[in-house]
């Protein structure tokens, strides 16, 4: 797999998990890896969304359990902590959906460093997801 | 046969059994040789695909005691690195 796109919609820690995981594994293997963080996660991609995520409804009194779990594996527990270690592998982008950031209030100047751009659906469905080896919607 | 570099990952599983794996490798040249330790039983079918698709050899796998051991031969392969995007019709 050359290219891999990622489109992950929701900011809850445990929804987050997966798609870091897959993309973490791939960029690790050469693989150019794409997400686009649309609808209420585009917020994970700002200092004040990020320090906000934690595990929502049903599970949600299972938060810190959980963040135990995935520091015991090994894993980044944070979720900036995860997005550093995506970022420096050199082969993950991640781009904040522009409608969503117009709808959930994110700025440009909000994102974190560690966030590659805002750009918009058309831009992502187009040039990426379709030009993508696989893609995954979370 | 030499080995070039030896990595325990006993009790580690999916996924940080293949980050372990991947970082080892990568932080090795073309032509040496990796002697991969695990007692996942899942690595069985993992590491032989992965080294298909990631161009990596598999010379030797054995399992003692529930330990397998993997001796892998790094490829050629070069990492992608992301593409710059072209913003500028926007």
């Amino acid at each position: 797999m050359d290219r891999l796109a990622i489109v992950i919609s929701w900011d809850s820690y445990d929804k987050l998990l997966c798609p870091f995981v897959f993309a973490y594994l791939q960029s690790l293997e050469g693989t150019q890896v794409d997400i686009l963080f649309a609808s209420w996660a585009v917020r994970t991609l700002t200092a004040k969304g990020v320090a906000e995520i934690k595990i929502e409804g049903h599970h949600a009194d299972q938060d810190e359990y959980v963040k135990k779990q995935v520091a015991d594996l090994g894993l980044p527990s944070g979720v900036l902590d995860f997005l550093k270690t995506l970022k420096n592998t050199g082969c993950v982008n991640l781009y904040g959906c522009d409608m969503a950031a117009k709808i959930y209030g994110v700025e440009e100047e909000d994102l974190l460093e560690e966030a590659t751009s805002l750009i918009s659906a058309t831009y992502f469905l187009h040039e990426i997801a379709v030009k993508a080896d696989h893609c995954q919607y979370f | 046969m030499k080995i070039h570099k030896t990595h325990d990952a006993c009790g580690k599983s999916c996924p940080m059994l293949m980050i372990e794996l991947n970082k080892a490798i990568n932080s090795m040249s073309a032509g040496q040789v990796l002697a991969f330790i695990c007692n996942d039983q899942m690595s069985n079918m993992d590491i032989p695909l992965w080294c298909k698709r990631t161009d990596n050899k598999l010379l030797e796998m054995t399992k003692t005691d529930g330990v397998f051991r993997y001796h892998i031969i790094k490829g050629e392969r070069l990492p992608v690195t992301p593409r710059k995007r072209d913003f500028s019709r926007y």
